[in-house]
């Protein structure tokens, strides 16, 4: 039943030539589910640690170190930096996010909210909040620091300050999907882990002529 | 303090398979089962229940 439901979803997203991640998480049942998703051609990229924490103990007010300024983002040129600076922290093409967080933003404004971080004018860092209603949860996504900038305390801020809007909306919990670079400083400011995830991939394979 | 179970539990049953209230232009959520199918967006994405 599992097997045929992955085959099923694999060749829809094969239909469409589009690649599909499944995403998979350390206690799921069946406990051999990543094995089957091997099976069927999904490769695992890096897996995250799933940490939550109690959003009023993190909503103290963010300490900006100096010369960073803190700010909202929401418009396209901002979104287009983002996901410029995320390219160069990950070596990798996030052109994408631009267009993703302005169709996000653009229907559910009032739960998405976006801050990057300034040097000069040069976006050093960024992360956003993603407000899901009708849940005791808000995750914290998209946490990125230039290399240069990293062990400032910027990521400890841009926390607080999503912990601080999540506080006023009255979230109970922050959630976040943490690489092993953000672990250790989530923990340090009381998140606990609960589980791990893993991004199971399957690539349509190149169609050559 | 909450329970790291307690939380789990609440993390399986408010956030798998979550459809916004508000779903992006060109994008789709779709529940097959015990399944949540989105297109639309960089990649396709499932998720399952726990």
């Amino acid at each position: 039943m599992l097997d045929r439901m992955i085959v099923e979803q694999r060749e829809y997203f094969a239909g469409r030539g589009e690649a599909v991640e499944w995403k998979t998480q350390a206690h799921d049942v069946p406990a051999d589910l990543e094995s089957r998703l091997r099976a069927a051609g999904f490769v695992p990229e890096d897996r995250e640690t799933v940490l939550v924490g109690e959003t009023a103990s993190m909503a103290g007010e963010p300490v900006v170190p100096e010369g960073i300024q803190v700010r909202l983002a929401r418009e396209r040129p901002d979104l287009e930096r983002i996901a410029a600076m995320k390219s160069e922290v990950w070596a990798a093409d996030y052109s994408w996010v631009a267009a993703d967080l302005q169709h996000r933003l653009a229907s559910g404004p009032e739960n998405l909210v976006v801050f990057l971080a300034e040097a000069s004018g040069e976006v050093v860092s960024a992360a956003w909040l993603e407000i899901n209603p009708g849940t005791d949860f808000a995750g914290l996504w998209g946490g990125s620091t230039l290399p240069a900038w990293r062990g400032r305390g910027i990521y400890k801020a841009l926390v607080s300050a999503r912990a601080q809007v999540a506080a006023a909306r009255g979230v109970k919990y922050l959630q976040v999907d943490a690489s092993a670079d953000s672990e250790p400083i989530l923990e340090r400011l009381g998140f606990r882990a609960i589980t791990t995830t893993t991004p199971f991939v399957w690539t349509p394979p190149a169609t050559g002529r | 303090m909450v329970s790291t179970k307690s939380i789990l539990a609440a993390y399986d049953s408010q956030l798998r398979r979550l459809v916004p209230p508000a779903v992006p232009a060109g994008h789709e959520y779709q529940l097959l089962g015990p399944l949540l199918r989105v297109t639309g967006q960089r990649r396709g994405f499932i998720e399952s229940a726990r």
